[in-house]
């Protein structure tokens, strides 16, 4: 497996896609509800897919229906599952992605399509995707990565992700959370 | 300033006044004993040679000046004071020591056999007091990454977990194992104390950042309101968790893993 450094000096010259479109994440209604604002780009820096402990970045999936397969795999089974949801969206106008949903761009990296799906919760080490997230965290030139929803492939939907990096992403690229108004709830770089 | 592996070696007019023989990677920087008061922080090993002319009350005061400018005050500089082995100094050892605040850090030497002897010793101790502060630090960058949840911040979910908190505002073990539907015993085994000990102080302050995960997952409470619901979601074998339960996992310790995915779960993060 390709350590940080090797990463880092692939994506120098990595294959990139534009990337301008809404993404949407869904969640649970009750505790939004009561509360009646959030943040909406918040970081915690906990580990996921693409980063280890440390790593400011957000998630997003690219369409309702991943967004829905995302939920339903953190709730199915429990009575979560049918309680109301709330989902927000937010657009991205992003120069460079990764976009590791073309082959080209994996094998650019050496990773393997088996890469992206492998679990990462229980992992006692950073998994290959999590060292490629950490490299992405340490440059510029890429600020996201598109990559294929795992819950939407158990789904049996095709359906991708994204998830940008805060201390990678400059203008003119930007995310921003939308809001009943023309101003943008919240945006990156701020 | 923090000198990492140098030894300053001092003399009355600052030339290498013996031969000493530290470990390679120790650097030796010769200073005359006045430029000593001069300097802006102490090496990790000062070996100071007065000389042999020195009277004993000059010497006594030059180690309370060296002393009072902060020689040796901390746990990673030694002084080695290179003296005695002329009649004049024969008597001196203890007004070398006295004025420092840490005996334990000033050594004498007569000679420098007695010199590379003491070095040995001392760059050793020295680099274990090094790997221990690192490990510290990786600590504390461990502590620091703990970052408080954005959820720490929302009312509703914090009040979600009030159940656990005795009025004392501490969480509480019997309140936590109720929650989660374990005996005292049980949860006392996850958190490596006795039955005991649990039911003597529940709401110890050594409990506090262990009970802290607990409370993390209960939040899950937010959204399953009911406990038997939660206790449920505990028992339910998660893809997530590669088909494990959750109480297994608070069976193997990972609970910081489970807090985690709790977090998912309410925030709605694709994985």
């Amino acid at each position: 497996m390709p350590d940080v450094a090797e990463f880092e000096r692939v994506l120098a010259t990595a294959p990139t896609i534009r990337l301008r479109r809404l993404v949407v994440r869904m969640l649970p209604y009750y505790w939004l509800a009561k509360e009646g604002s959030a943040d909406f780009l918040f970081t915690s820096g906990k580990p996921n897919r693409f980063n280890v402990k440390g790593v400011d970045c957000v998630y997003f999936s690219e369409d309702g229906e991943t967004a829905r397969a995302e939920y339903l795999r953190l709730w199915s089974g429990s009575t979560g599952e049918h309680q109301p949801r709330v989902t927000y969206f937010a657009r991205v106008q992003l120069q460079r992605v990764l976009d590791l949903t073309q082959e080209k761009t994996l094998a650019s990296l050496g990773l393997t399509e088996e890469d992206l799906h492998r679990s990462w919760r229980l992992a006692t080490s950073p998994t290959p995707t999590q060292v490629l997230g950490a490299a992405v965290s340490q440059q510029t030139r890429i600020p996201a990565i598109r990559y294929p929803s795992d819950a939407a492939r158990e789904a049996g939907e095709a359906g991708a992700n994204v998830v940008i990096f805060r201390n990678s992403i400059r203008t003119p690229d930007r995310i921003q959370i939308l809001g009943p108004r023309k101003e943008p709830l919240q945006s990156w770089p701020q | 300033m923090e000198h990492a592996r140098e030894i300053v070696l001092a003399s009355a007019d600052g030339t290498k006044p013996i031969r000493i023989h530290p470990p390679g990677e120790w650097k030796i920087r010769n200073v005359k004993i006045a430029g000593l008061l001069e300097l802006k922080g102490f090496a990790p090993i000062t070996i100071i040679k007065p000389a042999a002319a020195m009277r004993n009350r000059r010497l006594h005061s030059l180690a309370a000046t060296l002393a009072s400018k902060g020689l040796a005050k901390t746990r990673n500089h030694y002084v080695v004071w290179v003296a005695g082995s002329t009649r004049r100094h024969q008597y001196a050892d203890l007004g070398l020591i006295r004025p420092f605040a840490d005996p334990h850090r000033i050594e004498i030497a007569r000679d420098e056999h007695d010199v590379d002897a003491l070095l040995r010793s001392l760059t050793a101790k020295l680099e274990v007091l090094a790997e221990r502060r690192a490990a510290s630090s990786s600590v504390q960058r461990e502590a620091i990454t703990q970052r408080p949840s954005p959820l720490d911040q929302v009312r509703s979910v914090v009040a979600a977990t009030k159940s656990l908190r005795a009025p004392s505002g501490k969480l509480s073990a019997p309140a936590v194992a109720r929650l989660f539907g374990v005996s005292i015993s049980k949860l006392a085994k996850w958190l490596h104390r006795s039955r005991q000990s649990l039911n003597k102080s529940p709401e110890a302050d050594s409990l506090q950042q262990q009970l802290s995960y607990f409370e993390r997952i209960a939040r899950l409470g937010t959204v399953l309101d009911d406990p038997n619901d939660f206790r449920k979601w505990l028992r339910m074998a998660n893809k997530e968790l590669e088909g494990k339960t959750p109480l297994q996992l608070l069976d193997e310790g990972r609970w910081e893993v489970l807090a985690d995915l709790v977090e998912d779960m309410l925030t709605g993060s694709p994985t």
